[in-house]
């Protein structure tokens, strides 16, 4: 099917009343929980995963999918008007948007994420739709090593790419990918680090291990009132922006839509580091420099269209390679399996209705969202002011209920309990949680991919490097392992030189 | 940010993270491999790679927390946003601002958070599901902001009724009936 006859068919499922019905309901619910401060997308998607389950797969998709990019919307709200980003993608917007609405020019900011998103997400969906096929043709030369070597790149970026320590996004790391060997060897079939327990053989459910990580430490954190209640700020006078607002929104709005795509599609890194990007970007080109941190516009536009054009981007080799890139595409990737989906090559060929319409319905989903989300801003304040008691122990139920409705079990739930219990550690001693989320899922991956080039190979590890392609990737993952410390003997180098000017 | 604990975090959590990677190397060395299956990357392999590369980087967290004047590591990709990122995380956690006694408080209130969440899971099935939750959402809401109890037992009702009506209903999903059953 080529692209315009499967984006025709796309659209015609995806205009369906039915597949209209779900992407107004994923956007919705999606800002609804991105706008609850300190709940992002890959809480959203993972509470949500037991709604999806009676549904059919391209329903559920479409709104798990909504979901995600709506989530990531409503987080550009709660950190404009709380400062509180429901996730790291939007903790950049925190720091302008916040100031521009503190100088009480909340209105122009929220427009411009808006407008911001809806731009950057459109043209995500464009360069998705345009660069899968390539890469599913592309991926017919790519082998076990390959595929194997961009699962392990994703992992390294993912550890060394980092916006904190390193050494703890190893720790993560390391964390996920235990956790994915626990149960019976896809391979052999033995039973690994399950100690005799029973229930274990099954492995760990991956969804319970992002509610546990994600909801319940924050949930907790917010009982514990250890996050004071914050007024929102005041949106006073129109959502519109200035022609001026216009004018210095266009560059960061194109940059961002670029830079956050390309950083999108990149395995392991996600939306966050692009907006990190695209603000230290419109910083070093902007003229109003000085402004920067006290409530530039750029410093707004930029990262909330980086952001979301990195949704569409990460969305690029999940549904083109099956390799999620980032925590939040393993997710989806877990979702797909769910529905005894793989994504990837054969998906375009088996499915391509499924696919299309999934692509389809990102387009309609981004309209949606301009169209619902600036007029119904001030409903979504209102639930800032939802008393924390309530809302925090609403999630604790509904993550307990989710982990129930996975498997019907009480060993689910206090599956849930523990790793709840060692995500909170991880909160408190400043490990991140999204690389532990991405290793699990690519644990299984990674191994029978290696195994399968080993046994083609016949154990050998030379084909590895005598594969073209697989060399590259054996070059970059040793590149990105080392860069950290290059960079580190850089600055140190550079360090004297600089006091000795100073 | 470790200067005034006794044990600096990186440490703790060195210790644990070669503790649990310990463990791990052991059940790794349990697996009994089966002899007729492929052998080039045996079931032992990779949890064993895990399990010692788990203890290196937790010697890596303990040399590097007991550092005299060790920081959190700051060189962040991109290094202008390290600060930003790190108060943003820890916002949650460190409570830094506030008094010693307080935080004995936010102690005590963590662990009763925990306790009822998992006495509400060890009750979910016997009592069933709307039961259950009630008095979960009712007791920790309660806990939390006692001076509106009616409030929350309006608020805790409703969630539970609902909740199951939309799961049992709506989705076909069937949850523990329990008492009402």
């Amino acid at each position: 099917m080529d692209m315009f006859s499967g984006l025709a068919s796309g659209f015609a499922l995806a205009l369906s009343p039915q597949a209209l019905m779900f992407a107004c309901i994923g956007v919705m619910i999606g800002t609804i929980i991105g706008v609850l401060p300190g709940i992002g997308p890959i809480t959203a998607i993972a509470l949500l995963i037991p709604l999806s389950f009676g549904m059919e797969p391209v329903h559920g998709l479409i709104l798990l999918s909504a979901i995600y990019y709506g989530s990531m919307y409503g987080g550009s709200i709660t950190a404009t008007l709380i400062r509180t980003p429901g996730e790291v993608a939007s903790v950049v917007t925190a720091i302008d948007g916040y100031e521009m609405a503190r100088r009480g020019r909340a209105g122009p900011a929220l427009a411009t994420a808006a407008i911001g998103s809806f731009i950057a997400g459109t043209a995500a969906v464009v360069g998705l739709m345009l660069l899968s096929p390539v890469l599913v043709k592309v991926a017919v030369f790519l082998g076990a090593q390959e595929y194997f070597l961009l699962m392990l790149l994703a992992l390294m970026m993912a550890s060394t790419l980092t916006t904190g320590s390193r050494l703890k996004a190893w720790t993560a790391t390391l964390l996920g990918l235990a956790v994915g060997v626990i149960g019976l060897d896809p391979q052999t079939g033995t039973p690994r680090e399950t100690f005799g327990i029973l229930q274990l053989q099954d492995g760990i459910d991956f969804a319970i291990f992002a509610m546990a990580l994600f909801a319940i430490p924050e949930a907790v954190n917010n009982l514990a009132q250890r996050g004071k209640a914050v007024k929102p700020m005041k949106v006073q006078g129109g959502l519109w922006m200035s022609r001026e607002d216009w004018r210095r929104s266009r560059g960061p709005y194109a940059r961002g839509s670029v830079l956050g795509f390309v950083i999108g599609v990149l395995p392991g890194i996600g939306p966050s580091l692009a907006a990190f990007m695209s603000y230290v970007l419109e910083k070093r080109i902007s003229k109003h420099k000085d402004e920067f941190g006290k409530g530039a516009i750029e410093g707004v536009a930029g990262p909330e269209a980086a952001n979301n054009a990195g949704v569409g981007g990460a969305m690029v080799p999940l549904l083109s390679l099956g390799i999620p890139g980032s925590a939040t595409t393993a997710l989806l990737l877990f979702v797909f399996m769910m529905y005894g989906l793989q994504p990837g090559p054969l998906l375009f060929q088996s499915n391509p209705g499924l696919v299309w319409a999934i692509i389809a319905s990102m387009y309609v989903g981004n309209a949606v969202l301009l169209a619902l989300n600036l007029p119904l801003v001030g409903i979504f304040i209102k639930l800032l002011s939802i008393p924390t008691p309530l809302l925090f122990s609403g999630v604790l139920a509904f993550v307990v209920l989710g982990a129930y409705a996975l498997s019907f079990s009480l060993f689910s739930m206090l599956t849930l309990l523990v790793l709840g219990l060692i995500g909170f550690l991880m909160e408190e001693t400043g490990v991140p949680l999204a690389p532990a989320v991405l290793a699990l899922v690519l644990e299984p991956l990674l191994e029978t991919n290696l195994r399968r080039a080993l046994q083609i190979s016949g154990g050998d590890l030379v084909s590895f490097v005598d594969r073209p392609v697989s060399l590259i990737l054996v070059l970059v993952c040793a590149g990105v392992m080392v860069s950290p410390f290059v960079s580190r003997l850089v600055t140190r180098r550079q360090r004297p030189a600089l006091s000795a000017t100073v | 940010m470790n200067d005034n604990q006794p044990i600096p975090r990186d440490v703790a959590l060195g210790g644990v993270t070669g503790l649990l990677g310990l463990i791990f190397v052991v059940g790794a060395l349990t697996i009994t491999p089966d002899p007729s299956a492929f052998k080039v990357l045996g079931p032992r392999v990779a949890p064993l790679t895990i399990g010692v590369a788990a203890v290196l980087v937790s010697i890596a967290l303990v040399v590097r927390g007991l550092r005299p004047g060790s920081r959190p590591e700051a060189e962040a990709v991109p290094p202008d946003e390290s600060g930003t990122t790190a108060s943003a995380s820890d916002e949650a956690g460190d409570g830094a601002e506030e008094p010693a006694a307080s935080s004995w408080q936010t102690h005590s209130r963590l662990i009763v958070t925990f306790g009822l969440l998992t006495v509400y899971i060890l009750v979910f099935i016997p009592l069933g599901y709307v039961v259950s939750t009630f008095a979960f959402l009712l007791a920790l809401a309660t806990y939390t902001e006692p001076r509106k109890v009616l409030r929350n037992s309006l608020f805790a009702a409703a969630f539970a009724v609902v909740v199951y009506l939309v799961f049992t209903r709506g989705l076909q999903v069937q949850l523990p009936p329990g008492l009402l059953g």
